[in-house]
Formats: C-alpha cells, sequence, structure tokens
C-alpha cells in the first residue's frame, strides 16, 4: 500500500510543481503608438509596454487561465484568454493594423469559432494576436528556425539562409502564415528575405545560430522593396 | 481499422476543439459505432458483400446505389490520399527533411503501393495482421504512458479556453478517421458463420477503435502539449512521442506510423479497386472499370485511383482533404443509418442518435467549409453535381 502511495504521488508530481512558465512579447502591429497589454490571473494583475516593431523582454507566469487586455493610448483594442502550462516557453505575436478597437461581427465570430487555428476572416487585417512555442533544446542539439510573415498588406515573402555550406529556403508564406521549423546545426551565416519571386531581396543580414536555440524570424513591415524583419530566440 | 486515421487526426482536433478533443473523438465515435451496427445488420439482412452500395441495389435503388457508389469512391480516393500525406511528413520530419523529401516520399508510396497492388500484393492479410497489432501496441502504450503523467493543464496549453461546443467542430472533420470498419463489410461473404458473428465483430471492432482513439488523443496530448500537437499537427505522434523516450521514441513512431499508414494506403487501395470492378459490374461505373490484369487484379481502377490520390497528396492541404473526405463519409453513414432503421429490425433509436450527431456535425462542417475553406466543398459539390447529372449520361456512352 504504501509502495502504491509513493507511485501515484510520484505520477502526480509533475502537476503539483509550478514550475513558472515564459512569456515573450513580440509587437509588430502596424501601429505608431505603444501597446500595453494587461494580463490577469483571476484577480492579479500586470501589464507590459511594448513600443512598435519590438520584441518585449520576457516575463515568468505561473500556470493558469489568464486574461488579456490590449490597449493604446488609452483605448482599449481587444481582450482574449489564453491557458498557459507548466514550465512551458511561449511568444505572444500581436500584428495587423492596431488603429482601432476589434470589434467581431457576428459572422467574424462564428468564422474564428469554425476556423479554429487556421481562422480566415474577412478583417483579417485588423489586430490579432497568436501564441507560438519558443521552447529551447538542449545545446548539443541542432537549431530550429522558422519564418512567419506578419506584415500587414504584404504579398507572399519567402527567405533564404545560408550557413556558409549550403541554402536552407523557407517557401514563400501568405500574410499571417508561420512556416514549419527547420534543424540546423549551429553557424555563423546570413539571411536573405524577398517577396514571392522577386529578383531583388527586401532585407538581408548576418546571423549567429547557437545550438539548440529557437529562433523565429518575422518579416514585420513592408515598405518601398524594403522588409522590417524582427527576431524572436530563445536558448538554454 | 486503427490504420493511419490517427497520425493525422490528432493534431487538427486539437486545433479545433482544444481541450475538448478527446470528446469529439468520443462524439463521432458513438455515430461511427452505431454506423458499423446499422452495417453489420443490413450486411446480416441481405447476406452479400458490397457495403452501401449492394445495399440500395437489393432495395430497387439503383440510380441512388450508383451515385452513392461514385461518391464513395471519391471519398476512398481522398482517404488513401490522407494517408499517403501521412506517410510522406511522418518519415520526412525523422530524417528532418523538407517539402521536397516529403513529396518525393510522397509520390513514392503512392505510385509504389499502386504497383505492388497491380502484381497482386493488395491484400497481404498476414502481413497486415502483424502491421496493425504492432501500430494499435505502441499507440497504446503511448497513450497509456501519456495518461500516467496526466496534467489537465496540457490538454489546453498555449491554446485559447473553448468550449465544450468546440467537440462538435472537431468530431465533424476528423469523422474521417473513423471510415475503416466499413472495409470489412465488402468481405462479408468470406467471414465464417458471419450470420452470427458479424455484428459483435463489426460493433466490438468499432468500440475498440474509438477507446484507442480517445486514449491516445488524451495520452499524446499529454506528452506533446496542446500547443505544439497543433503547431506540428503532421507529425503530432511523433512530438507525442519524442518528447516521452527522446530519439528511441521518434525511432519507434515513425516506423510505426510508415508501416500503418503504408497498410492503409495498400489494403484501402486494394478494397476501393474491388469495389470499382463490382459497380462496373453492375453497369454503375463505364464498362472500361470492368478489366482484371493477368494477375486477377482490377488494374484500371486502382491506377486511376492511386494516381489520382497521389496527386491530391502532393498538392492538397491536409485540413481541405481532411474535412472533403469527412463530409463524403458523413453523407455515407448517413444513408446506412438511414436505410437500417427503415428496412431493418434493430434498436431504432440507436440510429435515430447517429443520424442526429450525423445531421448536426454535417451541419457544422458544411458550414466550416462554406465559411473558411469554400474550395474543397466548392470541388465538392461540383463533383456531387456531376455524379448526379453527368453519371446517367456517361453510363449510356461507355456502358
Amino acid at each position: 500500500m504504501r509502495v502504491l502511495t509513493l507511485l501515484l504521488f510520484l505520477f502526480a508530481l509533475p502537476a503539483w510543481c509550478q514550475a513558472d512558465s515564459q512569456l515573450h512579447w513580440v509587437n509588430v502591429t502596424e501601429n505608431p503608438n505603444p501597446l500595453k497589454v494587461t494580463y490577469c490571473k483571476k484577480q492579479q494583475c500586470d501589464h507590459v509596454q511594448m513600443q512598435p516593431q519590438t520584441v518585449h523582454k520576457p516575463v515568468l507566469l505561473d500556470a493558469g487561465r489568464y486574461k488579456f487586455t490590449v490597449e493604446s493610448q488609452g483605448q482599449e483594442l481587444d481582450s482574449f484568454e489564453y491557458i498557459v502550462g507548466r514550465d512551458k516557453y511561449y511568444a505572444l505575436l500581436f500584428f495587423g493594423l492596431a488603429a482601432q478597437s476589434v470589434k467581431k461581427s457576428f459572422l467574424s465570430q462564428v468564422m474564428d469559432a469554425l476556423g479554429g487555428n487556421e481562422m480566415i476572416s474577412k478583417a483579417r487585417f485588423q489586430m490579432r494576436h497568436r501564441m507560438i512555442d519558443l521552447e529551447p533544446h538542449s545545446p548539443d542539439q541542432p537549431a530550429s528556425i522558422r519564418f512567419a510573415n506578419l506584415a500587414a498588406g504584404s504579398s507572399a515573402i519567402q527567405m533564404d539562409i545560408d550557413n556558409g555550406m549550403k541554402y536552407k529556403k523557407f517557401s514563400a508564406l501568405p500574410y499571417m502564415k508561420i512556416s514549419d521549423s527547420k534543424k540546423m546545426q549551429p553557424f555563423t551565416g546570413s539571411y536573405k528575405i524577398r517577396f514571392d519571386n522577386a529578383v531583388t531581396e527586401c532585407a538581408a543580414g548576418k546571423i549567429q545560430v547557437k545550438g539548440g536555440e529557437n529562433i523565429l524570424f518575422i518579416a514585420s513591415s513592408i515598405s518601398i522593396n524594403t522588409c522590417g524583419v524582427l527576431t524572436v530566440r530563445n536558448s538554454r | 481499422m486503427v490504420g493511419g486515421g490517427i497520425y493525422i487526426a490528432l493534431g487538427v482536433v486539437v486545433s479545433l476543439s482544444g481541450k475538448w478533443a478527446s470528446l469529439s473523438f468520443l462524439i463521432a465515435g458513438i455515430a461511427a459505432a452505431i454506423t458499423a451496427y446499422s452495417y453489420a445488420k443490413l450486411s446480416n439482412k441481405y447476406q452479400s458483400s458490397g457495403g452501401a452500395f449492394k445495399f440500395l441495389e437489393e432495395m430497387q435503388h439503383e440510380s441512388l446505389a450508383g451515385s452513392l457508389s461514385w461518391l464513395l469512391i471519391i471519398g476512398y480516393t481522398l482517404t488513401i490520399a490522407l494517408y499517403i500525406f501521412a506517410f510522406g511528413h511522418y518519415v520526412a520530419f525523422a530524417f528532418d527533411g523538407g517539402d521536397m523529401l516529403t513529396r518525393i516520399l510522397a509520390i513514392g508510396v503512392g505510385i509504389g503501393l499502386t504497383g505492388l497492388n497491380l502484381l497482386g500484393l493488395g491484400k497481404m492479410t498476414a502481413v497486415e495482421v502483424v502491421i496493425v497489432s504492432a501500430n494499435l501496441t505502441i499507440l497504446l502504450i503511448l497513450g497509456v504512458f501519456g495518461l500516467t503523467r496526466w496534467d489537465s493543464l496540457e490538454l489546453s496549453t498555449g491554446l485559447e479556453p473553448k468550449t465544450p461546443a468546440y467537440a462538435l467542430i472537431g468530431a465533424a472533420v476528423i469523422f474521417v478517421s473513423y471510415e475503416g470498419f466499413q472495409l470489412l463489410t465488402y468481405e462479408y461473404e468470406k467471414i465464417k458463420n458471419a450470420s452470427k458473428s458479424f455484428v459483435p465483430i463489426l460493433v466490438s471492432a468499432a468500440i475498440f477503435v474509438v477507446t484507442t482513439y480517445i486514449v491516445v488523443a488524451l495520452g499524446a496530448t499529454m506528452l506533446a502539449g496542446a500547443l505544439k500537437a497543433v503547431e506540428q499537427k503532421q507529425v503530432a505522434l511523433t512530438i507525442a512521442a519524442q518528447n516521452a523516450w527522446g530519439i528511441t521514441g521518434l525511432v519507434i513512431l515513425t516506423i510505426a506510423a510508415g508501416f500503418a499508414t503504408a497498410a492503409a494506403i495498400n489494403s484501402t487501395l486494394f478494397s476501393t479497386g474491388e469495389l470499382t470492378f463490382k459497380i462496373a459490374r453492375d453497369k454503375e461505373l463505364p464498362g472500361w472499370f470492368e478489366h482484371r490484369n493477368a494477375k486477377d487484379v482490377p488494374s484500371r481502377g486502382i491506377v486511376l485511383i492511386g494516381l489520382l490520390a497521389t496527386l491530391l497528396a502532393v498538392t492538397g492541404g491536409l485540413s481541405s482533404i481532411v474535412e472533403a473526405a469527412s463530409l463524403i463519409f458523413l453523407i455515407t453513414f448517413g444513408v446506412v443509418n438511414w436505410l437500417a432503421l427503415k428496412n431493418t429490425h434493430t434498436i431504432k433509436w440507436l440510429q435515430w442518435v447517429a443520424l442526429v450527431i450525423i445531421g448536426i456535425i454535417g451541419i457544422v462542417l458544411v458550414v466550416r467549409l462554406a465559411l473558411v475553406n469554400p474550395i474543397p466543398l466548392l470541388v465538392l459539390l461540383i463533383m456531387s453535381i456531376l455524379v448526379l447529372l453527368a453519371r446517367p449520361f456517361l453510363l449510356d456512352r461507355y456502358r
């Protein structure tokens, strides 16, 4: 009986552990003003202030159900909830046009409900949010690299990574899409981002990747012939 | 019956139903298990292999039988495409391959197994029993191991909370994962003492599959975490196995997925080929399909379906294929329950329960497709109109 109790205790132990989760914040909305995001678990609230086109430093959250309220210049733009697990690593992405409150029509709500994770709303350029996994791996493992097109109003965008020996190509992604991750051994190299089928790149840069890193490249904005690029990365 | 369905269904259903994914499997499973009972009762009544097509034909509804059989062939083609898709993704993931390797593997397995069928190796009962048993064991170990790590938060971590009503959307979308048992009705005449044993065999098998899917859905989500299952929905079970047992888990699950999906492609292709032959013999498909090669294989149907499914798998998206196939099987299962209700001495309220579930989730699926993913719905609609209107013309011309 004691052995059984001990076994049950050991199996249930992970559920009792209150390891915090790490939440990164990314604001790539088209809005000249900062976003204020208040996050509340039951009655306990805190907030972050995010400048446009930035990655905010991560915060630690204990497990549970959180309500997030997004404001800009005192005006509430959106509110929603997410479940935060134990010992997880997330990035919460804000994108789209954050100029006015996200008022959803009944049809839009039905579409979001039926669409699940792959919602395609008529109001697709309104401000949106998406939680992604950003768990790093052990440093002796390859890095995971993904690419997202969150530049509102853009056509499809593609990315190539050159690790000095060969190219890894990310297929052209339409707005709001995030690629599958590609595994890469540590390297120092470069990336090039271009509009689908364009000859010249709209953004390019150097990159150093460590073992086990989890990296998301984001095409975050567009203007004539240039793309804004942000990276969110996490490592152990 | 536990073939390739669960490999692609898990991530899809978690993305739609969140922590209610297992309820989705239960709702769809109740309808599927009752439909298994209806299939068995109808098979007993008419004492013949051939499934829904044969039942309608026996009831003198030849035209409806013909239309439904065409629709079913489209459904099976989509299902084979789904298994090819799953094979490509699971195997490519293990080799860290990109889109190109995934497509090459999908084309390879599609064409390879079509060729194997043409050589008369479509029905490898003993090999299939070994593969299905091994697959089932691995899935159950994974599911039960996941359950020992129970933490209810894992069912929806990283996702927006959802109400139980979302389970209906998940149930509608993954309905295709329960299509497998009806292939057994095509083997009715080969089963010993079928009139006594077929009902318990088919119903108990359906209930076992539903239970397995629920255990795997709960256990694998526990191991992968809901957000990862959604983000990597094409390979959600590999992620679960990898999180549980590291590289060993990845290898074992990849082997299981590879063999299970390949066996499912092989057997579905074989059964669909035989079905096209039977339907052509009954003059409900053009006579061109009523042809067997030197190995006594209905080669033309198999080649056409195999190539079409391969093409769909490398060009179509996961959601589009899953949902279009689910809609076809919802229609078919609805028809079979209605036929059983009207033509057999069964427990009538059971069929009503199935019809209500199928009706509700069918409407949910049509609305979802119309609003979110209209192209597969449009294609299915055009195909259905063609089946209804062009079929008599084609049959007159090419019979």
